[in-house]
C-alpha cells in the first residue's frame, strides 16, 4: 500500500461526502414535487409524457398497486428487450454493421432479465453479439428503467416512513417519470460529455481491422495452432451507454472488458469520475431520507454506517492486492517509482493496485457490477472482498434506491434487535415495529441466500451442468460458482470469469436468480412501507432508542455484518478462505 | 417453439411475483391469535 494510493482514496471519499449534501437536497425537492432549475424543460415533457399515456398524476397508489404498476412496467420492457435480440438480424446496416445474427433464445432471455433486474449479468461478449440498436435501445434505455424504477421504490420506502396514517405511497408513474427525467437523464448528458473529453469513444462506424506489427500464433478451441496477422477494433456508441452504466448502477459494458477497456475508461480522471458516478445517487439518498422523515441527523448516521463499511472493504482489498504473492520468489515484488509491485494479474497498468482495489469494493458495495479489473484473478481474500460485499446486501451505498431500501430493512431488525434487548415495542421514527413488519423483514432477508446457496449447492452436486464448463477446481471453482449466483441474486453483474456462463443450465438458472432476487426482495419492502405508512406517530420517551446517534450507527453495521457473516461464513470457508491458506501451503487452483 | 416458451417464462415469473404480492397483502389481512 502506498501514500499515493490512500490519497487517491481519501478523495474519493471526501468527494462522495462533499457530494451527498447538494444531491441530497436535490433529490428531496425532486420526489417532494418542489421547484428546481430543470422545471421550465423538464415540466412539459412531463406533462405531455401523462397525457399520452393517460396517467393522472395526483392519483396516490396503495402499496399493492404501486408494486403491481412495477411489475406490469418491468414485464413489459423484458418483453421488449426479448425481441429486439431475437430479431436484430434485421436491424439495417446503420445500426447493425457487422450484421450480427439474432441473440439465441436463452441468452436472450438472460440478458432481457438481467437488464430489467438492473443486473446486467453479462453471458457474452456484446461487442460480439449485440447490435448497436440492441445496446442502445434494448440494453442502455434499461440502464435508465431499471435505475429509475430502484429510486422510485426507495422514495416509496421512505413515504412509507414519512407519512402518517396513510394507506398510500405515492404514483409509481410519476416517480419513475422524476427519476429518469430530472435525475438520470440531465446528469448522464453531462457525464457523457465529461466521458468523451477523456476519450471514450461515441460512433456508429463498423469495426475496423488492424494490421499487427507482430504475427501471433495462437492456439485455438480445437487445439489447432494458427497464426493471427490482423486485429479487430470494436467500437460504437459507448459514452451514451457509459455515463448511465455507472451512474445507475448497472454495470453492462459495452465492450467485454468493460471498464478495464480503454474505449470506456481511457484515463485515470475518467476512472475516478466513473466510481464517484455510482455513489453519487444512494449517498444523495440517505439524505434525502433524512430531510423527508424530517430527521437530517438519520440520513447522516445511515451514511456514517456505510461509510465503515466501505473503508473496511476497500481497506481489506487494498492490502490483499498489495502484498506479494508468497509463491514467487527471488523477485522484488516492492511497491516503487517503476513497478507497482503486489499482484498486477489481470489489472490495467493506468489503474494500479489502489484504484483496481478501490474500484472492485465501490462496484459490489452498489450493484454496480462494473469492473476495471478481472476479480477472478484477485488474490483469494482480495476476491473475497467483493463477493463478500454483495452477500452484505448491496447496502454499502447500494444500488440507485435499492441499496438504501436494502439498508432501511437492515434498519428495522437493528432497531428490533434493540428493543428486544431493552424488552420494549420496537419504534422507529416513532413508528411502532410489529409482527407483520419484522414477517417481511427476514423474508426479505431470507430469500437472498436461499437462492444463492440453493443454486451454488445444486450446480456443485450436478456436475454435467454446473461443472462442465468451469475453468478451475478445487476451492477456486466453488468461488466462481459461488460469485455467479451471489452477483445474479444480489443484481450486481461482476463475475469471476474462470467460469462460463453461457451454457443452458447457467443462463436459465442463473436467469430465476436474477428474476427472484430482484422482486421476490422488493415485494416484502414495499409491503413494509405500506404497514409502515399506515401507523400513527408515537411521541419519543426516554426509552426510545434513538437512530440518530453513533451507537445506531454501530448497532446497524453490527447488525449487516453479523447476518451477512452468520449467514455465508460457511461457503466462504470452502471458497476464498480455503484458497487463501492452501496458497500459502504451496497449492494454487 | 423456444422464443414460445422464454416469452412464457417471462409472463410465468412475473405472474409469480403477482401472486406473491397479493400472499403478502393477504398475510397482513389475516387475523392473528398471538
Amino acid at each position: 500500500m502506498s501514500l499515493n494510493g490512500w490519497l487517491q482514496i481519501s478523495l474519493f471519499i471526501a468527494c462522495i461526502l462533499l457530494l451527498a449534501k447538494p444531491m441530497g437536497d436535490y433529490l428531496t425537492r425532486v420526489f417532494d414535487r418542489r421547484k428546481t432549475f430543470l422545471d421550465p424543460i423538464l415540466n412539459p415533457c412531463e406533462r405531455l409524457l401523462y397525457r399520452l399515456t393517460r396517467i393522472k398524476p395526483e392519483q396516490e397508489m396503495r402499496w399493492t398497486e404501486y408494486a403491481v404498476a412495477m411489475l406490469t412496467f418491468s414485464a413489459a420492457t423484458a418483453l421488449l428487450t426479448y425481441v429486439i435480440e431475437r430479431t436484430q438480424q434485421w436491424h439495417g446496416h446503420l445500426l447493425n454493421p457487422q450484421h450480427l445474427p439474432g441473440v439465441e433464445p436463452a441468452l436472450a432471455l438472460n440478458t432481457a432479465i438481467s437488464f430489467t433486474t438492473n443486473t446486467n449479468w453479462q453471458s457474452y461478449s456484446p461487442e460480439g453479439t449485440m447490435s448497436y440498436l440492441t445496446q442502445m435501445l434494448g440494453l442502455a434505455t434499461h440502464n435508465f428503467w431499471s435505475a429509475a424504477v430502484g429510486i422510485a421504490l426507495a422514495v416509496a420506502f421512505i413515504r412509507g416512513i414519512a407519512r402518517r396514517e396513510a394507506n398510500t405511497l405515492g404514483n409509481f408513474w410519476v416517480d419513475l417519470t422524476r427519476a429518469t427525467l430530472w435525475v438520470l437523464v440531465p446528469i448522464s448528458i453531462a457525464f457523457s460529455i465529461a466521458l468523451v473529453s477523456q476519450g471514450v469513444i461515441q460512433n456508429f462506424k463498423p469495426y475496423d481491422t488492424a494490421k499487427l506489427v507482430e504475427q501471433q500464433k495462437v492456439t485455438g478451441t480445437d487445439g489447432k495452432l494458427t497464426t493471427v496477422t490482423t486485429q479487430t477494433i470494436a467500437q460504437g456508441p459507448v459514452a451514451s451507454q457509459e455515463a448511465i452504466k455507472m451512474l445507475g448502477t448497472n454495470g453492462g459494458g459495452f465492450f467485454n472488458a468493460n471498464s478495464a477497456h480503454p474505449f470506456e475508461n481511457p484515463t485515470p480522471l475518467s476512472n475516478f469520475l466513473q466510481m464517484l458516478s455510482i455513489f453519487l445517487i444512494p449517498a444523495g439518498l440517505t439524505i434525502m431520507l433524512g430531510k423527508m422523515v424530517g430527521s437530517p441527523k438519520h440520513g447522516w448516521a445511515v451514511l456514517a454506517a456505510m461509510t465503515i463499511l466501505w473503508f473496511v472493504a476497500t481497506l481489506t482489498c487494498y492490502w490483499a492486492e498489495a502484498k506479494p504473492n508468497p509463491l514467487i520468489h527471488n523477485a522484488d515484488q516492492r511497491a516503487s517509482l517503476t513497478q507497482s509491485g503486489g499482484n498486477m494479474e489481470g489489472k490495467e497498468v493506468r489503474f494500479g493496485i489502489a484504484n483496481s482495489a478501490l474500484f472492485a469494493a465501490v462496484t459490489t458495495d452498489a450493484s454496480c457490477g462494473a469492473v476495471n479489473s478481472m476479480h477472478d484473478s484477485f488474490t483469494p481474500l482480495g476476491g473475497m472482498v467483493p463477493m463478500v460485499n454483495i452477500l452484505l446486501g448491496e447496502v454499502v451505498f447500494g444500488g440507485v434506491g435499492s441499496g438504501l431500501y436494502g439498508m432501511l430493512v437492515f434498519v428495522i431488525m437493528a432497531v428490533f434487535i434493540a428493543g428486544l434487548m431493552v424488552g420494549r415495542t420496537p419504534e422507529y421514527l416513532g413508528k411502532k415495529i410489529e409482527a407483520y413488519d419484522v414477517q417481511m423483514s427476514m423474508l426479505y432477508l431470507l430469500i437472498f441466500p436461499f437462492i444463492i446457496l440453493g443454486f451454488t449447492a445444486v450446480s456443485v452436486l450436478m456436475p454435467n451442468l454446473g461443472l462442465s464448463s468451469l475453468a478451475n477446481h478445487g476451492p477456486h471453482g466453488l468461488s466462481e460458482i459461488l460469485y455467479a449466483y451471489t452477483s445474479a441474486t444480489g443484481n450486481n453483474g461482476s463475475a469471476f470469469a474462470g467460469l462460463n456462463a453461457n451454457t443452458h443450465w447457467y443462463n436459465y438458472s442463473l436467469t430465476v436468480a436474477m428474476f427472484f432476487g430482484r422482486f421476490m426482495m422488493i415485494v416484502p419492502m414495499l409491503a413494509i412501507a405500506g404497514n409502515l405508512a399506515r401507523k400513527k406517530i408515537v411521541p419519543a420517551s426516554a426509552g426510545t432508542f434513538p437512530v440518530t446517534t453513533p451507537l445506531f450507527t454501530l448497532l446497524l453495521t453490527g447488525v449487516i455484518v453479523i447476518v451477512g457473516a452468520l449467514t455465508f461464513f460457511p461457503a466462504l470457508t470452502l471458497g476464498p478462505i480455503l484458497e487463501h491458506l492452501l496458497l500459502h501451503a504451496g497449492h494454487t487452483f | 417453439m423456444t422464443d414460445t416458451l422464454c416469452l412464457l417464462l417471462i409472463l410465468i415469473f412475473f405472474a409469480i411475483a403477482h401472486a406473491y404480492t397479493c400472499a403478502c397483502d393477504r398475510l397482513k389481512a389475516k387475523p392473528r391469535h398471538d
